[in-house]
């Protein structure tokens, strides 16, 4: 008996450590059949499998491939095609890692651009650092990939500080003067809310917040907890993937949000897309949203090309993921170049020179040491969903201002 | 007082659901003394049954439920058939390691399957109903609540099947001694095929309940699976009164730890529980091993 038990333990923990590793499957982009000689070998990394969120994963690697095949269709970098290895972290450090060293020493890449999950992000820019190989960060927020202020590492998506901030601007912007935040406990996610607070405090706004565990499924009571005795004006849902998607479902089933009194903010790029509809249903209708990207609000000549590309090779429309992973490979493509060689010091070098039209803006890399070390910061697109079953293009842009097509609308 | 009354309310509704997965698997503990862990896969796989009865064949949610549940006992029956017979021809002989092992990469090997065949992405199927049922303290999604009132009458119909029938003392018999309850006449080879069918079933029925409330995903099942053997050991292996009062007092922990502690561990007061009970009462709080204590 007593063994059985003890046996139950040893299984229960490997059990947990393995599941995690259990889904695994890496795919390459592209054939590996040409030699090193003739190609440049690019490295993709992100999160194909759970618990990273695989929709985020696959679109960076479609939108990487893509890049790659147009500048080949091009005529390539310094004469030679440019090839993908795109390989899964499933979003988790220990993933992240592995994937990151098969990269550099298996496909032996000239540099790496992905990721959309901070934790796995942190533990790879340690190997980008190691190697000395370059990194564009496509996709993932924490202030620390940027703020360790490693040479290697570059970043095109938005940090958690810019995150945050552009968050209370919005709150202040619409007059909430009650926040309650519901947050996962990922790096991202406790980064955020740890941000916010200062910044709520500072400007003498009321909030209460909960940090919970990302494997839970049931949030009634955490969401209870924070509209005990307690009635916010708007609840930030400051998760990821599943989630995300049942802190709305359960926030609409006990009535707490999105209502007349509460409205609904999601943070995560979960919002963006279309499993939301299948999962939340109606709970999604009047849910606000932010995305660095909407068809709505065009950056730069070179953003309706790509969404063009995108859809008729993949026949859906890109979210902004796809934008990030875009940009990527063009900045990485414009470095090589400008370097006039494949040697990681001269990559880095030219990466810092970068001044390149991406798909969101003119792409430049600040040097000055902080959060936003190496990372060019894009805009952020405060979105509503007005209809059930609305495709996130047709949401309406509530903020910024300059860029605004509808106001906010309150549920009845 | 209200706040507490809800958070009691949510706890108890959640451990209706963990008592149906608990029961079947300390079911199969009982008959088989084999620990199941592929548990949390049967759970996986009611859900994807339901899902696809309901959303891809777009037949009623309830049809998918008793599909999943009919589907899952088949499909636990042949598992025992082909992986668990070894122990009892004698063919192995580190027979608790060689059921783990088997159960466990049939979990693997579940999990995988399912990345295949559907992908990581999280599906729903269609719900049991749809808006939302005030109780009072807490308002309850319809779904949810139906899921718990499904969950009970598939307890109680189980429990009906152990106390009452023939095949239940059948099965308490072999629970209690496999080789006696041969000799009396009973065919224990088949019915250990049925008690682990009837015990994945049980998990299916859970997952394709839950299914539309905690959405469908190939590792859905670990953290139930996880929260199962907390329940069995809190419970004592094999007692089927255990399984269901562990359950119910699991939620209830949970509950109360959240509103006295802190709400962002919830999932760690049930593994304090249950540390504080194998240090003090090892055997669990319902006894021994036999089922029908």
């Amino acid at each position: 008996m007593r063994k059985k038990i003890s046996l139950l333990f040893v299984m229960m923990f490997m059990f947990a450590s393995i599941v995690g590793c259990a889904s695994s499957s890496s795919t390459d982009g592209g054939g590996n059949s040409s030699s090193s000689e003739d190609v440049i070998r690019i490295g993709g990394i992100g999160p194909l499998t759970p618990p990273g969120s695989p929709a985020l994963g696959e679109e960076l690697q479609q939108s990487m491939q893509l890049a790659i095949d147009e500048i080949n269709a091009d005529g390539g970098v310094l004469g030679k095609d440019l090839e993908l290895f795109y390989e899964d972290s499933a979003g988790t450090p220990e993933k992240g890692q592995s994937a990151m060293e098969k990269l550099v020493t298996k496909e032996k890449v000239v540099a790496i651009a992905g990721e959309g999950h901070s934790s796995a992000a942190l533990a790879e820019i340690e190997v980008a650092k190691r190697n000395n190989v370059p990194f564009i960060v496509a996709e993932a927020w924490s202030d620390s990939i940027t703020e360790k202020g490693y040479e290697q590492v570059f970043r095109v998506a938005p940090n958690n500080s810019m995150f945050s901030k552009r968050v209370i601007e919005f709150i202040q912007e619409f007059g909430y003067e009650n926040v309650a935040i519901i947050a996962e406990d990922s790096d991202w996610g406790i980064g955020n809310v740890e941000l916010m607070e200062t910044q709520l405090e500072e400007k003498g706004i009321k909030y209460n917040s909960i940090v919970v565990d990302r494997n839970t499924k049931d949030f009634v009571p955490q969401l209870l907890e924070l509209t005990k005795e307690n009635e916010p004006d708007i609840l930030l849902n400051i998760m990821t993937g599943i989630g995300a998607y049942l802190v709305v479902k359960q926030a609409h089933e006990l009535g707490i949000s999105p209502t007349a009194e509460t409205a609904m903010f999601m943070g995560g790029a979960d919002a963006a897309y279309p499993e939301i509809w299948e999962t939340t249903g109606e709970a999604s209708k009047y849910v606000i949203w932010q995305t660095p990207y909407s068809p709505k609000a065009d950056f730069t000549e070179l953003t309706k090309p790509f969404v063009e590309a995108f859809k008729k090779e993949y026949d859906r429309n890109p979210s902004y993921v796809g934008l990030h992973g875009y940009d990527t490979v063009i900045i990485l493509a414009d470095a090589i170049e400008r370097a006039g060689s494949t040697e990681p010091d001269a990559i880095i070098k030219a990466l810092e020179e970068t001044k390149l039209l991406g798909t969101r803006g003119e792409i430049t890399f600040p040097l000055e040491k902080g959060p936003d070390y190496h990372n060019w910061l894009p805009d952020l697109l405060f979105m509503q969903y007005t209809e059930t079953n609305q495709s996130p293009d047709d949401a309406e842009i509530v903020f910024p201002k300059n860029v605004s097509t509808a106001d906010i609308i309150v549920p009845e | 007082m209200e706040a507490f009354l809800a958070q009691l309310t949510n706890g108890l509704i959640i451990g209706c659901i963990y008592g149906l997965m608990a029961l079947g698997l300390t079911l199969i503990f009982g008959v088989l003394k084999v620990i199941n862990f592929a548990h949390g896969e049967f759970y996986m796989l009611g859900a994807y049954i339901s899902y696809v009865v309901s959303q891809m064949l777009g037949l009623h949610p309830v049809l998918g439920i008793i599909i999943a549940v009919f589907a899952v006992f088949i499909i636990g029956m042949i598992t025992e058939k082909a992986l668990l017979t070894p122990i009892y021809e004698n063919k192995v002989d580190q027979k608790d390691e060689y059921a783990l092992l088997i159960t466990f990469g049939l979990s693997i090997f579940l999990i995988n399957a399912a990345l295949v065949v559907f992908g990581p992405y999280q599906m729903s199927p269609q719900p049991l109903a749809n808006g939302v049922f005030d109780l009072g303290v807490l308002s309850v999604s319809s779904g949810r609540l139906y899921a718990v009132i499904l969950a009970v009458i598939l307890m109680g119909i189980t429990l009906f099947i152990i106390n009452k029938t023939w095949l239940g003392t059948a099965l308490r018999a072999i629970s209690q001694d496999r080789d006696s309850s041969t000799i009396v006449g009973i065919d224990a080879k088949a019915l250990g095929s049925i008690a682990f069918g009837i015990g994945a079933a049980m998990a299916a029925g859970a997952g394709a309940l839950l299914a539309p409330v905690f959405l469908v995903f190939p590792i859905m099942g670990v953290v139930p699976a996880i929260k199962s053997f907390v329940i069995i050991v809190l419970g004592s292996m094999g007692s089927v009164k255990g399984a269901i009062y562990g359950a119910l007092m699991l939620g209830v922990i949970e509950s109360l730890g959240v509103f006295f502690l802190s709400p962002s561990y919830r999932d760690a007061y049930s593994f304090l529980l249950l540390i504080l009970i194998l240090v003090f009462k090892p055997k669990g709080l319902f006894g021994g091993s036999q089922w029908n204590n």
